[in-house]
């Protein structure tokens, strides 16, 4: 018992060091000690910079076609050579980082902003929200995610906006059953009564008391969430019912290049790195993430 | 005990019962049973006054402070506070009056949110009820920092920097923030060491004369129990089985389960505990899903007959404000194996 | 107790000489035990008293050689039954724990495993230590659940340990310390989980024990009052260090280190009435991330002088059997009770 104490203290010690010390300040110090983590958050970083000013940063745009270039290998002029049709591939990796980053970010920010609301109703409240919600989740459960977005596009047709709407609207299942499984655990913690009993409204003890400590694991769910839409948004494109030409996405451009694939190998490499990269450092930031923010999970 | 038949005790509680449901054992049917953690429990309170309220863990004594506060639903029975009674009023009124009514938690460190600082932890009242305007705000958490005994530089600072009986500081002066009149404390010393219980105790009885207020005090320990109260109310499985004067309840305590509270407690001589009959009660506390029928003590009593197997015994006076629910109350006051306490250790 | 033990009448069962342990963590050193000097004879009771933090459940883990990583002994001896248990190879340590040493755990549900029942508990201890299997191990088991006062003792062994009551898992847990017989039994706090009415119940049980099998046990507690009714001899830590070692009946009667008559005042009596001034030590307890010289009670002291700052007093004995670590002993009679407080 004071054993676990004395090594409770002087861990906590260690971050009293410095006079007002915060979770967040501790969280930054356990998350800078794990160097993959620290170096593939720098990399996300760096993806999600080069996807918000690609305009700036990609030599040519990504619709530019030079025919007569058609496949050319690495030059001075095209860095990283050219696709079938001529377009600058370094610049079509670097749209391609835009339309991938923002259908992956925006369909899990969708179902971020659809799941929790619902997840912290049926966990606050228990009884029959809960109930219904639980039901819900199951039913969304019982078809997987893909087959459902894939049946939406077959209605609907695909396309950017279409593909955040359709991937978001099946992604919240998973933010919902966090959220619900947060606030059913944090529902009766004694600070969160001693709030109800100073006469706290329930809106604000819900946010202010309450949503500090639950998210944690849900800025973790959503990182961790990332790689994993990446991939279906890339699958989506590759069959081709996701973006439409001229539009450069990572998945579109490997269902291209995978025709040239014996004349030019960069042209299918590209993307499929690029994808790699991504879906890597995103996975593990979240799981660098995860260790910082809840130090007992490991 | 200062009662003047003119003034409405401050808080009035009347057959207060507290039930709920829990899914039962079983692999592929699950019932539902039903928890009787307060079962038709009568007290007062009243003004400066502190009513201790003792027992062992599952006998209902913090569902009861909770049920008070309206942090738990009561299934029956009346709540009156300041002559109002808090099952009938509206939610307006409610929050008024529940700012009157806090609570201290035994534990800590949990009762405070670990994102807050104590500044923003202590300010919630003030912020909530608008009890300052906001230019007065910094400087009233430091007036209940103080008053509490801690530095003011608190303020900035986040709960895991402080120790246990700090943290119960904290808690205290964000009691106090929202201005109460009555406050529960649910075993609040039980959490620490010795040193520092003797410090929170203090605080708590000073805070008590200067504010005027009003304690519910909940424990398990009689003798810290006995150093605090104005009168004491002995819990056992829901029930009240004695409740009475402290200087009456320690000196003639009739129920046998209370002599058996009293004998268990260990004295801090070696002499005295030598002395002491070793008759400690058996068995251990039945389930509150199945309370036993009739008295519920009679699976441990040492006095138990026929009649305490059927017949509930109802709360009787046997002494000046010193009521008892005993059968045999008389004979067992008797045969009460310690003597009384009090006399064993003058 | 079925083995010789080579030693005289006079030879203590435990002799701890000068223990210290540190926890060496990133950015700081936790000094949990600070020369730590402790000896225990067959048939004696004895108590370890100290607040969390004072070190007291790591000196216990430090006899069976547990001590959590990052922890470590870093010197001193632990002399058992005639070995020096820090210099014994890992494979006979094991065979001592469990076997010779039994340790009795606070918190009884946590340290039975969810998943066995009572009886694999057993089983495991009584083929692992004396070489008992199955229906000896059974009826083995049977005999000491009874001896502990578990009623029906060969239907509950075939439960899990969730099915029990607090108290009976406690009873549970002692039987199997008791399982091999030791000759050195470690009771950390084994009562601060349970209500009153059970923890009189468990410690009558502990003293019953004592006295019938004739080994030596360490109680470990926080509570004063246990210590007063259930040990013979006391040591008194803060701060990972000794601060007092006497008779029982010596130090209630004859505090003579100003903490330990500080904690005395401290505890809640039953006789009091209505206190309004209550007894505490101001101040907290000290961190031990630094080794410094001085006496660590001496900000909290009410005596302490300029010495008491500056320079660590030693473990002396002031009378025989009655040692303590103070430069400003109390040597008037101590008024435990305050005189207004003795009532009536």
């Amino acid at each position: 018992m004071s054993a676990l104490q004395a090594r409770i203290t002087a861990r906590r010690s260690k971050f009293t060091a410095k006079s007002s010390s915060s979770f967040w300040h501790a969280a930054w110090y356990r998350y800078k000690q794990n160097k993959l983590a620290l170096v593939s958050g720098v990399i996300a970083i760096l993806i999600l910079l080069v996807a918000i000013f690609a305009p700036l940063i990609a030599p040519y745009s990504y619709a530019t076609q030079d025919l007569s270039q058609s496949l050319a290998g690495p030059s001075l002029k095209h860095l990283l050579g050219t696709d079938q049709l001529g377009r600058d591939l370094l610049s079509r990796a670097i749209y391609g980082a835009r339309t991938s980053m923002a259908i992956a970010i925006g369909a899990t920010l969708l179902g971020a902003l659809i799941g929790i609301p619902i997840g912290i109703a049926a966990g606050w409240f228990g009884g029959i929200t809960d109930f219904i919600t639980l039901r819900a989740f199951e039913v969304f459960t019982m078809v997987p995610q893909i087959l459902m977005a894939l049946l939406l596009i077959a209605l609907f047709g695909g396309g950017v906006l279409k593909l955040i709407l359709f991937l978001g609207v099946t992604a919240w299942v998973g933010f919902g059953r966090l959220a619900r499984a947060q606030y059913l655990a944090l529902r009766d913690r004694d600070f969160v009564i001693a709030a109800k009993a100073m006469g706290v409204p329930t809106r604000r003890i819900v946010t202010v008391h309450v949503l500090p400590s639950a998210m944690g694991p849900m800025i973790v769910f959503f990182v961790q969430q990332i790689p994993a839409t990446i991939f279906t948004a890339a699958g989506f494109s590759f069959l081709g019912l996701g973006v439409q030409d001229p539009l450069a996405d990572w998945g579109k451009m490997i269902n291209d290049g995978e025709q040239y694939l014996s004349v030019s190998l960069m042209v299918a490499l590209l993307p499929i790195l690029c994808i790699a990269v991504a879906t890597l450092t995103f996975s593990f930031a979240g799981d660098g993430l995860r260790d910082a923010l809840d130090p007992t999970s490991r | 005990m200062s009662e003047t038949p003119a003034e409405p005790p401050m808080l009035d509680v009347e057959d207060l019962v507290v039930h709920y449901e829990v899914r039962g054992a079983g692999s592929v049917v699950r019932r539902k049973e039903t928890v009787h953690a307060v079962d038709g429990v009568n007290f007062t309170l009243d003004r400066h006054e502190t009513l201790g309220l003792v027992g062992e863990s599952g006998c209902g004594k913090s569902t009861t402070g909770r049920a008070i506060l309206l942090l738990e639903q009561a299934t029956g029975g009346r709540i009156r506070f300041e002559g109002r009674d808090l099952t009938a009023l509206g939610r307006r009124d409610l929050t008024a009056l529940r700012r009157r009514m806090q609570i201290v938690f035994q534990d800590p460190i949990g009762s405070l949110n670990p994102r807050h600082t104590v500044g923003q932890l202590i300010r919630e009242p003030l912020f909530v009820h608008k009890l300052v305007p906001k230019n007065k705000q910094r400087e009233r958490v430091e007036e209940l920092l103080e008053l509490v005994g801690l530095p003011a530089d608190a303020v900035s600072r986040f709960p895991h920097e402080f120790s246990g009986g700090q943290c119960q500081r904290i808690g205290i002066a964000r009691s106090l923030a929202a201005e109460p009149t009555f406050l529960v404390l649910d075993e609040p010393v039980s959490a620490l060491d010795v040193s520092i219980q003797a410090q929170i105790l203090q605080l708590l009885t000073d805070l008590q004369t200067r504010l005027g207020l009003s304690y519910l005090f909940i424990a398990h320990d009689l003798a810290v129990v006995g150093q605090m109260s104005d009168r004491v109310a002995v819990m056992y499985l829901g029930k009240i089985v004695e409740i009475a004067d402290r200087e009456s309840l320690y000196a003639r305590p009739h129920h046998p389960y209370t002599q058996a509270l009293f004998s268990a407690v260990p004295v801090p001589d070696p002499k005295l505990s030598a002395e002491r009959s070793r008759a400690v009660v058996s068995g251990e506390v039945p389930s509150s899903l199945a309370p036993p029928a009739g008295c519920r003590f009679h699976t441990r009593c040492p006095l138990a007959r026929d009649r305490c197997r059927v017949e509930e015994p109802p709360l009787e006076r046997v002494g000046d404000g010193h009521e008892v629910a005993c059968h045999f109350a008389e004979e067992a006051l008797l045969s009460n194996p310690l003597g009384s306490p009090l006399a064993a250790e003058a | 107790m079925t083995e010789e033990f080579s030693g005289t009448a006079n030879e203590p069962l435990l002799d701890v000489r000068d223990l210290h342990v540190s926890f060496a963590l990133e950015r700081s050193t936790v000094y949990a035990v600070q020369g730590l000097s402790l000896r225990l004879h067959a048939g004696e009771r004895l108590g370890v008293v100290g607040e969390s933090g004072s070190g007291k459940s790591i000196s216990a883990l430090s006899i069976m050689q547990m001590v959590p990583s990052p922890g470590r002994i870093t010197d001193g001896e632990i002399i058992f039954a005639g070995d020096n248990l820090r210099k014994l190879p890992a494979s006979r340590m094991r065979r001592i724990r469990g076997g010779q040493i039994g340790m009795i755990p606070q918190n009884p549900l946590t340290s039975l495993n969810p998943v066995l029942t009572i009886e694999d508990h057993f089983q495991e201890v009584l083929s692992l230590h004396v070489g008992l299997t199955g229906r000896e191990s059974t009826e083995r088991t049977v005999e000491l659940l009874r001896s502990v006062g578990i009623p029906d003792p060969a239907a509950r062994m075939r439960e899990y340990p969730h099915r029990l009551s607090g108290g009976q898992r406690q009873r549970a847990m002692i039987a199997l310390a008791m399982a091999c017989a030791p000759r050195l039994l470690i009771a950390d706090e084994p009562t601060t989980a349970l209500d009153v009415t059970i923890q009189a119940q468990i410690l009558e049980l502990f003293d019953d024990l004592v006295a019938n099998s004739n080994l030596g046990a360490i109680l470990i507690t926080h509570n004063l009052g246990i210590v007063a009714g259930h040990c013979d001899r006391v040591v008194v830590m803060y701060a990972g260090r000794v601060m007092e070692t006497a008779a029982v009946v010596d130090l209630f009667a004859q505090p003579a280190h100003p903490y330990t008559l500080g904690l005395l005042r401290c505890v809640p009596r039953l006789t009091a009435k209505r206190s309004r001034v209550f007894h505490a030590i101001p101040g907290l307890p000290p961190q031990v991330t630094q080794q410094a010289e001085g006496c660590p009670f001496a900000p909290r002291c009410e005596r302490a002088t300029d010495e008491c700052h500056t320079q660590t007093p030693p473990l002396e004995e002031i009378r025989i059997g009655h040692s303590i670590a103070c430069w400003h002993p109390v040597t008037e009679p101590a008024n435990v009770v305050e005189p207004a407080e003795a009532l009536r």
